[in-house]
């Protein structure tokens, strides 16, 4: 199977959508295997097995849009087929629809989780979180198939509260019928790339609100942690320094620069603010092992991994490189590279640690 | 008379001292001699006679000149003695102020080691009192060692394991009799039970688990929010989906690594 057959999208009904189980799988199979969530900032994906050998991955961009109630817009969103939720008497428009409406009409989305993690505050977001999910994962193929979710490590930059982050969507897993478990996010990006390695290198997932980082030694996590700096970090400070709004910013990053070659003045500052949370990284990371007692001691030059989505802008191994080449990294690296699926390597990654069942 | 003590103190200045055998090691064996007093009053003597022979000055003239020269020079000697004076003064105040400062550092230099061999002492104290299992992981073991030891125990988790269900297949498929069998079988379970449960306690420990612990459950905090029900399209809407590689790869080699391939 090549890249570009792997990079295929299809249109398709959702593995398991709310009319019932999957069709194309027996059940026996599928509660073997499980199912991985990556629960982002920026989007929420399933990863399943598919019966030729592969997996399929169901995204949708974790935001909303309030927009006004009325028939009118009712009828116009249902005729386009763009998910809507009435809550509390209000539309709320979601997903990537909302996004790009938010776009069009020069408005900011809701985002339900800020950082990596949802916030206690914005409980009244829970329904609409509950429908992504329930959307991109459907029900288990049978009672309590397993699910592994993908969890932030603890930041080392700010004091977040990732109990209430797991419990909430332990329990809102078990409620659709899963038996659920988390992983750390970057943990997980391991296990989807560095099989090769025998699992031993660092794995680095750039998502939306957070970077996690995973220090791997044969599978067994020897350092975890996450700073919350990720892509949000980048269109908000982008946005500041222009004077635009960051889903503009993002927009624009979404678009396809390339950062090694920036070409207009809101690329050269996206490429800025690259160039300093790469930094940022790898700085904190060294300090780590540096600073650490008890730090791994590597046999061998390890690898390191890079995923997520703030991972997929052109260029971004290349400025990755130059920035490491910037610092004097404790231990020798052998390659630096790119996910072949940055999007979909956490959700993978939870999908092996499900189906290895631990 | 003044200008002659100088000439005197000029004679001294300049002159070298020099032993008999030093002048005999350069093959001198016979020296001349002058007194000091004759070149001072041959000097003496060349000045006042180049002033009468300028035939411009008469004897009053000359002595008064002289005198006025020795005056001069009196005071130009003393301004001289008065600046090297407080050049002195000020170089002395120099180094008295480089010294003082010196002084000031190793002052602190030796507060500052007092109090860092005070610390040492506490914390070699503190080392000795604590006991010597909790002293162990401070002593540096090596985190690589560690793995290497979870490893192993998961390995010969594994391999107890699969012991064990062997075990119990062969003791299923014999006569219910046999007890020896069922015996061994439930041992077997129950030892691979106990190291499951060490493997992880340990790993825990270590900060190494492989597991995320998951012993709070706040499911009931969201009851109320999850349960709601919301007028939603959500049915109608079809998601996109993304092909992506197998991960039978992955967890064949998983497998391999725990000892069950």
């Amino acid at each position: 199977m090549d890249n570009e057959e792997l990079n295929d999208e299809f249109d398709g009904v959702a593995a398991g959508t709310s009319t019932g189980m999957a069709e194309s799988r027996t059940a026996e199979s599928t509660q073997l295997l499980g199912k991985g969530l990556d629960v982002g900032t920026a989007n929420i994906a399933s990863a399943v097995q598919t019966d030729d050998g592969g997996i399929a991955v169901t995204a949708e961009r974790n935001a909303f849009l309030d927009i006004k109630a009325d028939v009118y817009s009712k009828n116009m969103l249902t005729k386009l087929k763009v998910p809507y939720v009435v809550h509390n008497g209000q539309m709320v428009v979601i997903g990537q629809a909302a996004f790009e409406l938010a776009n069009i009409f020069n408005r900011e989305t809701r985002r339900p989780m800020k950082d990596g993690l949802i916030a206690p505050s914005d409980a009244d977001a829970l329904p609409m979180i509950k429908l992504i999910i329930h959307k991109v994962l459907g029900d288990p193929t049978a009672a309590g198939e397993m699910c592994y979710f993908s969890l932030p490590a603890e930041s080392i930059d700010v004091d977040n509260n990732i109990v209430y982050h797991q419990g909430l969507f332990e329990g809102m897993l078990k409620k659709m019928g899963y038996t659920a478990r988390s992983i750390n996010e970057a943990h997980a990006v391991v296990f989807a790339e560095l099989a090769e390695s025998d699992f031993t290198g660092i794995g680095l997932s750039f998502g939306g609100g957070m970077v996690n980082v995973c220090v791997c030694y044969k599978t067994i996590p020897a350092l975890s942690f996450s700073v919350q700096r990720g892509g949000d970090w980048i269109d908000k400070n982008v946005a500041k320094v222009l004077g635009c709004k960051a889903s503009k910013a993002t927009h624009i990053k979404e678009l396809g620069i390339d950062i090694r070659e920036p070409k207009t003045r809101e690329e050269e500052a996206i490429t800025i603010y690259y160039r300093n949370l790469i930094h940022y990284i790898m700085e904190n990371l060294m300090q780590r092992f540096e600073g650490g007692n008890d730090m791994p001691t590597f046999p061998e030059p390890i690898d390191i991994v890079c995923a997520g989505g703030t991972a997929l802008v052109g260029g971004f191994i290349e400025i990755f490189t130059q920035e490491f080449a910037k610092i004097n990294f404790p231990i020798p690296i052998r390659n630096i590279t790119l996910s072949k699926e940055p999007l979909n390597s956490v959700a993978k990654g939870c999908l092996v640690a499900a189906a290895i069942g631990e | 008379m003044a200008i002659n003590a100088d000439v005197m103190a000029s004679l001294k200045a300049k002159a070298t001292h020099t032993s008999l055998d030093e002048l005999k090691a350069r093959g001198k064996t016979r020296v001349r001699m002058i007194r000091a007093k004759d070149i001072e009053g041959m000097i003496h003597e060349a000045v006042r006679r180049a002033l009468e022979n300028s035939n411009h000055l008469d004897s009053e003239q000359v002595d008064e000149i002289v005198s006025d020269s020795q005056q001069e020079f009196i005071q130009l000697k003393r301004e001289q003695e008065e600046c090297e004076r407080r050049e002195r003064q000020v170089e002395l105040g120099r180094i008295q102020d480089a010294n003082s400062k010196l002084e000031k550092d190793n002052a602190d230099l030796r507060d500052e080691l007092h109090c860092t061999i005070g610390m040492l002492e506490e914390q070699n104290q503190k080392i000795s009192a604590e006991p010597v299992q909790q002293a162990a992981p401070a002593d540096g073991i090596n985190a690589g060692l560690v793995m290497k030891m979870m490893e192993e125990l998961m390995t010969l988790k594994a391999q107890i394991g699969s012991v064990a269900q062997g075990a119990n297949t062969q003791a299923a498929a014999q006569s219910a009799g046999s007890t020896l069998e069922d015996t061994l079988a439930k041992k077997l379970d129950a030892i691979a039970g106990s190291l499951d449960s060490k493997l992880e306690k340990f790993g825990k420990k270590m900060g190494i688990s492989a597991a995320v612990d998951s012993d709070v459950d706040l499911g009931a905090l969201f009851d109320s929010a999850l349960d709601e029900e919301v007028e939603s399209n959500m049915d109608t809407v079809v998601l996109k989906q993304r092909k992506g590689a197998g991960i039978a790869g992955n967890l064949e080699k998983i497998k391999k690594l725990r000892g069950e391939g």
